[in-house]
């Protein structure tokens, strides 16, 4: 019945629409959806998909400066095997070609750095006919740092901005003087291992690090003796920045070496991660990232709930996409144009009230996105509910993050090196 | 009617045409030798009566068409075949290779291990031994012996004597007489002409990929032009 | 480190290294007697953590129906393949055998990204083997583990038997290097291939049932297992059963040794240093610093990195001390 009738609706509103010239903007998602990244990336095009139906096209297209605009979501696989920077480059290129005006990637911040520096690159050539890269994901601070560009605008908080957090959280903490730390080895690996010793440093130096290994990305069968030095070592914390199967294989290991030591994350949920930590890492894991917090909104609860309706199997992985598309269809009502440049310029200071239950403010120094920040904990306990009632849990198993503390607008003030050309 | 019978027989290796249309029969107990030089297709022409290589014609076992079957039923219908590589099994002792001769299902034998450890008291004395440490001679008495275990009817037996001393030929000269005297049926394939004169009841020479000259022992001993163009070197 | 933690490592290593058997004694067997590499063999391993994984978890069936079940099922696949596949292409040459596997294993990875999808699956540990089984020092060692080892052991002295003490065992044995000969004799050597391919497969499915708890399954877990397994076979000599189980075993522990290692070519140096007597002490500088070092990510690189390497290493220098391998029997 309520697909009757969203039908209905958005037959009303194609028919109004086409009272005024009809404009499909299409948007171009490029990651990993292939290898052993790809899960990571199909449910990012979901939660794309989803979000871009739930702000524009079911709402029968948005108004822009007269005109009905609706989006496309074009997808391009980025990975040959794992996430390439190569590979993703040329996919940007053709979808250049396929007449796409923004690029949402988010998936390895090697691919990032190589897919800025494209955009950069190509609207200097083609100032004509220029593109905007949506980053929703890809949180080596170097982006909106030394790496930054008016053309590139990162939803997530960036890794320092997470690391600040946790490392508030692992400070606070009494009973940690010793602090274990694994990472993926490539720049956002680099980065977390680099943030952890600095701020820890910082905060509290008595704290030691007691290991810091960098492995292979998607390449190592078995943590078990990455485990199994965490364990020889005496640390009383663990921290790693690791995502995707590398996630996955490390928490298995360290689940089984029953570590009796916290261990923080970034990315220990969802994908099949949280289904399999199950009980044994009840009280164990914790995660850093943005969210909807212990309360979520009303309308989270129903888009939550309307997302399940839609992929039962899937997650929101990523509640950041959700702020992504919405402050995209908001720029561009704003500008009054879907013009790249225009829609550019109004997302830089844009303030979003989101449906996450914060503010997201995207600083235009830097183009780095400001919003609340929570440390989770993987429970089944306390889990809020969306608007059918059912849990706010992962991989349908009952199992989710309950945030348990909240760091409002983190690291609001932090600074950064960018220094931003503008067209 | 002959017990084997091979009627217009080709064999291509790739393609080469190695047996262009043989003939030839071999009767029960009856001992045949194949003569020729090396390279003309005697070895071809066993190896496609076992079905190893594709055989294209008519090759009959007591009246039964048996081209096309797979090598291993070719065996099990009768046959014999001791190729001319001595390849016993490696890893494996004597007793074991002279084992895998008996057939699947195989009833009442002619021969027994027994048997051969009287011929060849050096396989008794070593028949715990792996059979990659034999010498050459031993080697080939084992896998005659390891055919004839499978009790077949005819029985092919590739150069026995290649390599081999004086003494250990008299030893092989002394086999094929004892499975002669058991009623089975040999196709000796030589190039060296001393046993097979001694033995055989006929011989064929082969040449080119056909049988050029069949006859008895004496008729090719008097016959100089055949022995000139086909057999000497 | 302590010894507690170099026993549980070794132990580790060794868990390994059966399960590198499990899936090698296979492919050694059907490489030396068809004179086939099978590029699919691992996709066997990986098919086999796949329909455990579903019969386990998403059927809520148990681990221990899909222990048997699954090496039966793989098994009969896995002779079909042979029978309908390899079979059929036998006759057009070597280099057609080569490119059939090959295209199976893409079959396969396909096939299962298409029915499984992409991510890891989260296929547990059973419930009975949770946990440790015993403990040295601080470093526990899982039951499920020494479950593997078990297991894996008893397959090897099974297979051991089989092959040594019965006849099946010894046509098999004289099959891997004279099949036509065998033939000759009367057995049945189609039959034979047929049945040594099921059995392979289905050791390599068993081995993806009892291995891929521990390790990660996805569709890319054939391509990471195939060049190691190819690696042992070469190593401990084509054919070689007792070759693959050594071979396996010293790939398996050393590359463990070298996962656990956390030396680094820095760490080497300072030692080096300090024993000269040289006060010279870069570690004492934080990580991210260190990186940023002209030769930065080479003087951090790890011995785990260098230890990656270390199977091929082995495999050149066997190819170029020892052609037959270790326990190799043929000389070509």
């Amino acid at each position: 019945m309520k697909k009757i009738l969203m039908a209905a609706a958005a037959a009303v509103f194609a028919v109004s629409g086409a009272a005024g010239a009809e404009t499909t903007v299409k948007l171009a998602f490029i990651d990993a959806l292939s290898g052993p990244f790809a899960l990571t990336g199909e449910r990012g095009l979901q939660n794309f998909t989803f979000a871009a139906d739930y702000f524009v096209n079911n709402q029968g297209g948005i108004d822009v400066g007269g005109e009905n605009v609706k989006f496309e979501i074009l997808s391009y696989d980025g990975a040959e095997g794992f996430p390439s920077p190569k590979k993703s480059v040329l996919q940007a290129e053709k979808a250049l070609r396929d007449g796409a005006t923004f690029i949402l990637q988010g998936n390895s911040s090697g691919v990032a750095a190589a897919m800025t520096d494209f955009v950069g690159k190509n609207n200097r050539r083609n100032a004509d006919n220029p593109i905007v890269f949506l980053n929703y994901s890809a949180v080596v601070p170097a982006l909106t740092n030394e790496l930054c560009n008016f053309w590139h605008f990162r939803f997530d908080a960036h890794a320092d901005i997470k690391m600040e957090a946790l490392t508030d959280v692992i400070a606070a903490n009494e009973n940690v003087n010793s602090v274990y730390l694994i990472g993926q080895d490539y720049s956002f690996g680099q980065a977390v291992a680099a943030g952890a010793e600095r701020m820890l440093a910082a905060k509290r130096p008595d704290i030691e690090i007691v290991g810091n290994e960098l492995h292979p990305i998607g390449q190592v069968q078995d943590f078990t003796p990455y485990a199994r030095n965490v364990k020889a070592s005496g640390a009383d914390a663990l921290i790693t920045g690791n995502w995707g199967g590398d996630m996955v294989g490390l928490g298995k290991a360290i689940l089984e070496a029953d570590l009796g030591i916290p261990v923080y994350t970034y990315y220990a949920a969802a994908d099949g991660i949280t289904g399999l930590f199950g009980e044994a890492g009840n009280g164990v894991i914790s995660l850093v990232s943005e969210g909807w917090g212990a309360n979520p909104t009303e309308e989270f609860q129903a888009y939550h709930t309307a997302f399940k309706a839609q992929y039962p199997d899937s997650d929101i992985n990523a509640p950041r996409i959700i702020n992504a598309m919405g402050m995209l269809a908001q720029a561009m009502q704003a500008a009054g144009s879907t013009d790249p440049k225009s829609v550019a310029y109004a997302l830089e200071n844009m303030e979003y009230d989101s449906m996450l239950g914060t503010k997201v403010f995207m600083r235009a120094e830097d183009h780095q996105a400001f919003q609340n920040v929570y440390i989770n904990t993987h429970t089944n306990e306390g889990l809020p509910t969306n608007s059918a009632g059912a849990a706010l849990d992962y991989d349908k198993s009952g199992y989710g993050l309950l945030a348990t503390s909240t760091v409002e607008m983190a690291s609001m003030g932090i600074e950064t090196t960018c220094e931003m050309k503008r067209p | 009617m002959a017990l084997l019978n091979v009627n217009q027989l080709n064999a291509y290796y790739g393609k080469s045409h190695i047996l262009q249309g043989v003939n030839m029969s071999i009767d029960e107990g009856e001992i045949v030798s194949l003569l020729g030089r090396n390279g003309v297709g005697r070895s071809t022409t066993c190896k496609s009566i076992m079905g190893e290589v594709p055989p294209k014609g008519s090759i009959t076992f007591r009246g039964k068409e048996i081209a096309g079957l797979a090598p291993h039923q070719i065996a099990q219908s009768g046959i014999g075949y001791v190729p001319e590589n001595r390849d016993v099994f490696p890893g494996l002792t004597v007793k074991q290779n002279l084992n895998l001769g008996v057939k699947p299902g195989q009833g009442a034998s002619r021969w027994s291990e027994e048997d051969f450890y009287e011929l060849f008291p050096n396989l008794r004395e070593r028949q715990d031994v792996d059979a990659a440490a034999l010498s050459g001679g031993e080697q080939q008495m084992l896998t005659m012996a390891r055919t004839l275990m499978g009790d077949p009817d005819v029985v092919m037996i590739d150069e026995p004597t290649e390599g081999l001393s004086p003494q250990m030929c008299q030893r092989v000269a002394d086999l094929l007489e004892e499975i002669a005297r058991r009623q089975i049926a040999i196709l000796l394939v030589e190039q060296k002409l001393t046993i097979a004169l001694k033995i055989s009841k006929r011989v064929y020479v082969m040449g080119h990929g056909q049988i050029v000259y069949e006859g008895t022992p004496e008729e090719l001993m008097n016959n100089d032009d055949i022995r000139q163009e086909w057999l000497e070197v | 480190m302590d010894w507690g933690f170099i026993t549980v490592t070794l132990l580790d290593g060794v868990a390994r290294g059966l399960y590198f058997f499990l899936v090698s004694a296979g492919l050694t067997l059907i490489f030396s007697m068809m004179g086939v590499l099978n590029f699919a063999h691992a996709s066997f391993f990986m098919l086999g953590g796949y329909f455990a994984y579903i019969i386990a978890q998403e059927w809520g069936l148990s681990f221990w129906v899909a222990l048997p079940v699954v090496p039966l099922v793989i098994g009969a696949i896995g002779m079909v393949v042979e029978r309908f596949g390899l079979r059929q292409v036998h006759k057009f040459g070597h280099v057609a055998e080569l490119i059939f596997t090959f295209g199976l294993a893409f079959l396969v990875q396909e096939f299962v990204k298409l029915v499984f999808g992409n991510d890891t699956k989260p296929y547990a540990v059973p419930e009975l083997l949770k946990g440790p089984l015993f403990t040295i020092g601080d470093q526990t060692f899982g039951s499920f583990r020494a479950f593997m080892i078990v297991v894996s052991i008893s397959i090897f002295i099974g297979l051991y038997l089989l092959l040594t003490r019965t006849r099946v065992g010894m046509i098999i044995q004289a099959a891997l290097t004279h099949p036509n000969t065998v033939s000759n004799l009367g057995h049945n050597v189609p039959l034979i291939f047929m049945a040594v391919f099921g059995v392979g497969t289905a050791l390599a499915a068993l081995a993806g049932v009892i291995a891929l708890p521990t390790d990660a399954l996805q569709p890319g877990a054939a391509a990471r297992l195939g060049p190691i397994i190819f690696v042992i076979i070469v190593v401990g000599g084509l054919g070689s059963l007792s070759g693959a189980l050594f071979a396996s075993l010293i790939i398996g522990v050393l590359t463990t040794m070298f996962d656990a290692s956390q030396l680094s070519v820095i760490s080497i140096m300072e030692a080096v240093a300090n024993l000269l007597g040289i006060e010279w002490s870069l570690l004492e500088r934080p990580t991210y610093e260190l990186r940023r070092l002209m030769v930065g990510d080479l003087i951090m690189m790890s011995t785990k990195q260098v230890g990656a390497l270390f199977p091929y290493l082995l495999m050149v220098l066997i190819l170029i001390f020892r052609p037959q391998g270790l326990l190799g029997k043929r000389e070509s």
